[in-house]
């Protein structure tokens, strides 16, 4: 990479340095099919590489935010980068909501006619962005629904994106390829799986009457013979998102009541299904009138492995965990550390996982857990704030942790702040690891 | 036999080959038509060819007008519902359209065929483009306004190309080329920034003795 003598600050720098970028992409395009014109063929993967370099380099230019987006990558690949790729993926695909002439498009791609001949009524407007696609409200005798749309060539989007990304960390970032195709590999799967509505529909119905049973939680009803692989019809659910409920200072018993829903919701997934909503978005539930808890969007789950089970929660069992030997061991399996690291690294993450995952494992220790604990909250933050700073993590040449934890660290991250954000009060032993 | 039946046996014969004929007699031998019947009502191929894009714009009109919601779109949903239409009618004949539009080889100019579909398009833009402008959707600015048709028309060619080419199975990139394509067009034909320019620049030139 070439030396950097300065860092341009003002903003009409930063601006000029993003409009030289893309004039740099532009000209490795241009020469990539003026070659392809001259000889016929030309190696695509040259052109991806020279981009990526390029668009490093302005990064790493700017320094700031959009370099933190590159390093997130390779740092935190344990259980940021799902986040950030979804904003990634989403940033590169925002457009204005889609126009009502594609929505009838599409509609009658799929059913051969326009929605109108089908419900009684139906938003010309999108009343809600979804991921990847836009919600619109319509009505069939009596009965709301909400219908999800996906935007055209999103899943093409995704896909190169994820190249790119990927390019950047092996090329620019020197990791190691291996080990972040594991990574994008499994970031892409659960991508693409959130682009395709029937799988998505079929998730929904299995996993909501598998669930059926549990204590206020509500399921809407879903609708195949409206929906196709980019549509997606079920029941509208009324109610108030999280962050209105909170704000009309609900009682600590309604409170606690919302949070022990999704708490066993989720232990409920994870201990018995083994199956899960990998995206807990606040936006994603809906607190109804009686204090249930409607669940809404099941694009993103994931399947755990049974192996991978065992050993993970074999962290969270105290009595494994003491005896050093054991630990070691389960680090390994779970690629927290690797053979070849060397004794300071080891030690270095053997700790530094020790803690993360006796801060985290926490609310299991106790029977009830408060999760209104600011010291708590502190603690995780600190701990986080500490390791994007440290050095041996920078250096390491590894991906640290399994593919499989990526989503799963993610929903205990987002479970835990959304159970802060509600302020409840949990007893956390309904559902227990059984291993 | 009459024109339409022509066309009709023509986009069938097409359907079975790799490459469109240039010669009439490969047509007419292979579908057993009668050539005298045929130069009766086309001078050669290139007016077959152009008689049956015609037909292709008549029957996106015509799906168009058999819809409900047509009439209460703006003119940019106007707009979009014509390509996604018109994208609707080009599929039914895929294959023998791509045959016709592979003769095509300069991107950016209209091949002879579409000269007819040019005008049918042309007019209807223009008369959509007038309402635009009472309707307060298009600005009409100096100089610039004359070639908002032609600049439309660069457009449709732009799309018929991205459609030729567009080989995927649910054809996701012809449906987001039309969208952005459109939405691109009816952001720069709608009051912007840079009217907003041209007229302080204007007020600052009539007043530059202000200034000093």
């Amino acid at each position: 990479m070439k030396e950097q003598s300065r860092i341009p600050t003002g903003k009409v720098k930063r601006a000029a340095k993003y409009v030289t970028t893309s004039a740099k992409v532009s000209k490795n395009y241009l020469e990539h099919y003026a070659k392809k014109m001259w000889t016929g063929q030309a190696n695509e993967s040259i052109l991806h590489q020279k981009n990526a370099q390029d668009i490093f380099d302005s990064l790493a230019e700017l320094k700031g935010s959009a370099l933190k987006v590159a390093q997130m990558l390779s740092l935190d690949s344990n259980s940021l980068p799902a986040e950030y790729l979804n904003k990634f993926a989403e940033a590169q695909y925002s457009t204005p909501p889609l126009s009502y002439p594609l929505v009838v498009n599409t509609f009658k791609k799929s059913f051969q006619a326009g929605p109108l001949s089908f419900f009684d009524s139906f938003s010309k407007q999108a009343v809600n962005a979804a991921s990847m696609g836009q919600v619109h409200k319509a009505s069939k005798d009596g009965m709301d629904l909400a219908v999800k749309i996906q935007y055209p060539g999103v899943s093409e989007s995704v896909k190169s994106d994820l190249k790119v990304a990927s390019l950047v960390a092996k090329n620019v970032l020197k990791l190691n390829p291996v080990e972040i195709d594991h990574y994008l590999e499994e970031v892409e799967e659960r991508l693409l799986e959130e682009t395709d509505y029937t799988h998505e529909l079929s998730r929904s119905m299995e996993l909501s009457s598998l669930c059926g049973d549990l204590d206020n939680i509500k399921f809407p009803q879903y609708f195949p013979r409206w929906s196709s692989k980019t549509i997606l019809t079920m029941e509208w659910m009324h109610g108030d998102h999280m962050g209105p409920f909170i704000a009309q200072h609900p009682s600590q018993h309604s409170k606690d009541r919302v949070g022990q829903a999704l708490w066993d919701f989720y232990q409920y997934q994870i201990h018995e299904l083994k199956t899960l909503h990998a995206d807990p978005h606040p936006g994603n539930f809906i607190i109804q009138e009686g204090g249930k808890v409607a669940i809404i969007d099941f694009g993103c789950t994931k399947k755990l492995p049974y192996d991978f089970y065992q050993s993970y929660f074999k962290l969270l069992d105290p009595n494994s965990f003491r005896v050093s030997q054991n630990r070691d061991q389960l680090f390994l399996e779970l690629g927290f550390i690797h053979a070849d690291d060397t004794p300071e690294e080891r030690k270095f993450f053997s700790d530094t996982i020790t803690e993360t995952i006796e801060l985290l494992g926490r609310p299991f220790y106790q029977s009830t857990f408060d999760f209104s604990d600011e010291a708590y909250f502190k603690e995780i933050f600190r701990l986080g704030e500490r390791l994007s700073r440290s050095a041996v993590l920078r250096q390491s040449k590894h991906a640290r942790g399994s593919r499989h934890a990526l989503y799963l660290n993610r929903t205990f991250f987002g479970l835990y702040n959304l159970l802060h954000q509600i302020q409840a009060k949990i007893n956390t032993r309904k559902y227990l690891p059984n291993i | 036999m009459d024109k339409d039946k022509i066309a009709q046996t023509y986009l069938n014969y097409l359907g079975g080959l790799e490459k469109a004929p240039n010669w009439v007699f490969r047509f007419t031998d292979a579908t057993a038509i009668d050539q005298e019947e045929f130069y009766r009502h086309f001078a050669d191929i290139g007016e077959l060819e152009r008689w049956l894009w015609t037909l292709q714009w008549e029957a996106t009109m015509k799906s168009l007008i058999a819809e409900a919601e047509y009439e209460g779109y703006t003119i940019r949903e106007k707009l979009l519902a014509i390509y996604f239409t018109l994208v609707q009618v080009l599929n039914q004949n895929r294959h023998a359209l791509v045959l016709i539009l592979n003769r095509w080889m300069i991107p950016g100019t209209t091949p002879g065929f579409l000269r007819d579909f040019k005008a049918h398009f042309c007019q209807h833009i223009k008369s959509l483009l007038k309402q635009g402008i009472e309707n307060g959707e298009v600005e009409t600015r100096p100089l610039i306004s004359t070639y908002y048709t032609d600049l439309l028309w660069m457009q449709c060619l732009f799309l018929l190309r991205v459609w030729k080419n567009d080989q995927e199975e649910n054809q996701a990139t012809i449906d987001e080329a039309i969208e952005r394509a459109v939405n691109l067009a009816f952001d720069l034909l709608a009051y912007t920034p840079v009217d907003a320019g041209v007229a302080f620049t204007r007020f600052i030139y009539r007043n530059k003795k202000m200034l000093f």
